[in-house]
C-alpha cells in the first residue's frame, strides 16, 4: 500500500525556519504546527524507523504527540532539535520493547563494519536489543561520540561502548554469514 | 545495498499528532468501503463536498488558490460568514484554519488496501480554556460530518 503523507527520508531542516515555526506552533497556530511536523518528520522517522524497525511509525506518531504536548515548555527554539532527538529515541526505543524481547548476540571481538554497506540493515537491526539499536543509530547513523550518546541516552560511557561493540559484533556476523 | 529502515507518518497519524496539539479536538476516525480516490474526491472539492455532509454550512467559496492553497469562504445557515486558509498540497490531506485562528478544521485518509479508505476527520476552537469546553460540541460535529460524508458517498 503506498504511504501518503510526509515522506522520509531527509535531513534536518534549516535552524533559522524551524525556530519561527516553533514560535509560532507556541501560539496555537495550527498550521505552524503542521508545518513544523512536516519538516521533523523525516529526521524523526529515520531515527524511529532504525531503532523500533516495524512499530516505527507508531513510535513517530507518538514522539510528535510527546513534543507537541510539551512544545510551551520548550524556552529556547534554538535547543528544539536535540530536544526532538531524545523524546524519538526514548519513543522509538518504548515502542520497540512493546514487542516481543530479542536474544541478544554473544560479544566477539571485530573489526567495525560501515553500516552504508550493509547487505541487510534491517535484518542485522532486528537481532539487536532496542537498545543496543538506539547507540547503534546515535552512533553510526548519526555521528555522534560516545560521549554524546551516553549523555542523550542517560547512561554510563561505558554502557554505550559495550552496548556498541555488541550491536557492531551482531553487524559483522551477518557479514560474514 | 539495503538502506537504514525508515519510519513515516502518513495522513492519519498526521492527522492524529495534530490533534492531540489542539485543546479540546473533536476526532472521529473510521473506515470507509470506498477506494480512496472516490473518497478523497468527494472531500477534497470543498465547494461540493462541505455543503453535502455538514449541516452547519450552507456553501463555501474558492475565492483564492495559489496551486493546492486556497482561501475558501464559507456561510453558515444563519449567514455568518468566515474566511478560512486551506491548505490541500498532499494527495488525502486538507487542514483548514479559520482567519483569526478561531476554528481549525483536519480532514485526512488514506487507502486501506484497494477498496477502502482510513479517514479522520478533526475539529477545534484552538484555545487552551475555551477550546477543551467546547470539546462536546466539536465531538458532536464531527459525528454529523463524518456522517454526512458516508451519507453522500
Amino acid at each position: 500500500m503506498p504511504t501518503r503523507g510526509v515522506e522520509p527520508p531527509g535531513r534536518f531542516p534549516p535552524l533559522r525556519g524551524v525556530q519561527e515555526l516553533v514560535r509560532r506552533a507556541q501560539r496555537g497556530d495550527a498550521a505552524a504546527v503542521d508545518a513544523l511536523v512536516r519538516e521533523l518528520s523525516p529526521y524523526v522517522g529515520r531515527i524511529c524507523g532504525a531503532i523500533a524497525l516495524d512499530d516505527g511509525d507508531d513510535a513517530v506518531q507518538e514522539t510528535f504527540i510527546a513534543v507537541l504536548r510539551n512544545l510551551r515548555s520548550l524556552r529556547e527554539p534554538a535547543a528544539l532539535h536535540g530536544w526532538v532527538r531524545r523524546i524519538a529515541v526514548r519513543e522509538a526505543v518504548r515502542a520497540a520493547r512493546r514487542r516481543a524481547p530479542v536474544a541478544d548476540v554473544p560479544d566477539r571481538a571485530v573489526p567495525d563494519p560501515d553500516p552504508s554497506t550493509a547487505l541487510d540493515v534491517r535484518d542485522a537491526l532486528l537481532r539487536l536489543a532496542p537498545e543496543h539499536r538506539a547507540v547503534l543509530v546515535l552512533r553510526d547513523l548519526d555521528g555522534f561520540s560516545e560521549a554524546e550518546t551516553a549523555e542523550l541516552l542517560a547512561v554510563p560511557e561505558g554502557t554505550v561502548k559495550s552496548r556498541l561493540h555488541r550491536a557492531r559484533s551482531s553487524f559483522a556476523r551477518r557479514w560474514a554469514s | 545495498m539495503t538502506e537504514w529502515p525508515v519510519a513515516s507518518l502518513d495522513n492519519v497519524r498526521r492527522a492524529r499528532v495534530l490533534a492531540a496539539a489542539l485543546p479540546g479536538a473533536g476526532v472521529v476516525e473510521e473506515t470507509f468501503d470506498v477506494p480512496f480516490d472516490r473518497y478523497w474526491g468527494f472531500v477534497s472539492d470543498l465547494e461540493r463536498s462541505v455543503p453535502a455532509f455538514d449541516p452547519h454550512v450552507r456553501s463555501i467559496t474558492v475565492e483564492s488558490r495559489d496551486g493546492d492553497r486556497l482561501v475558501v469562504r464559507a456561510v453558515q445557515p444563519s449567514g455568518i460568514r468566515a474566511r478560512f486558509d486551506v491548505d490541500l498540497t498532499d494527495d488525502g490531506w486538507c487542514l483548514m484554519v479559520q482567519r483569526g485562528r478561531l476554528f481549525t478544521v483536519v480532514m485526512a485518509a488514506v487507502p486501506d488496501g484497494p477498496d477502502r479508505t482510513r479517514m479522520i476527520h478533526v475539529e477545534a476552537v484552538p484555545r487552551r480554556v475555551v477550546g477543551r469546553l467546547l470539546r462536546p460540541v466539536m465531538q458532536r460535529n464531527v459525528r454529523l460530518d463524518v456522517r454526512g460524508i458516508r451519507r453522500a458517498l
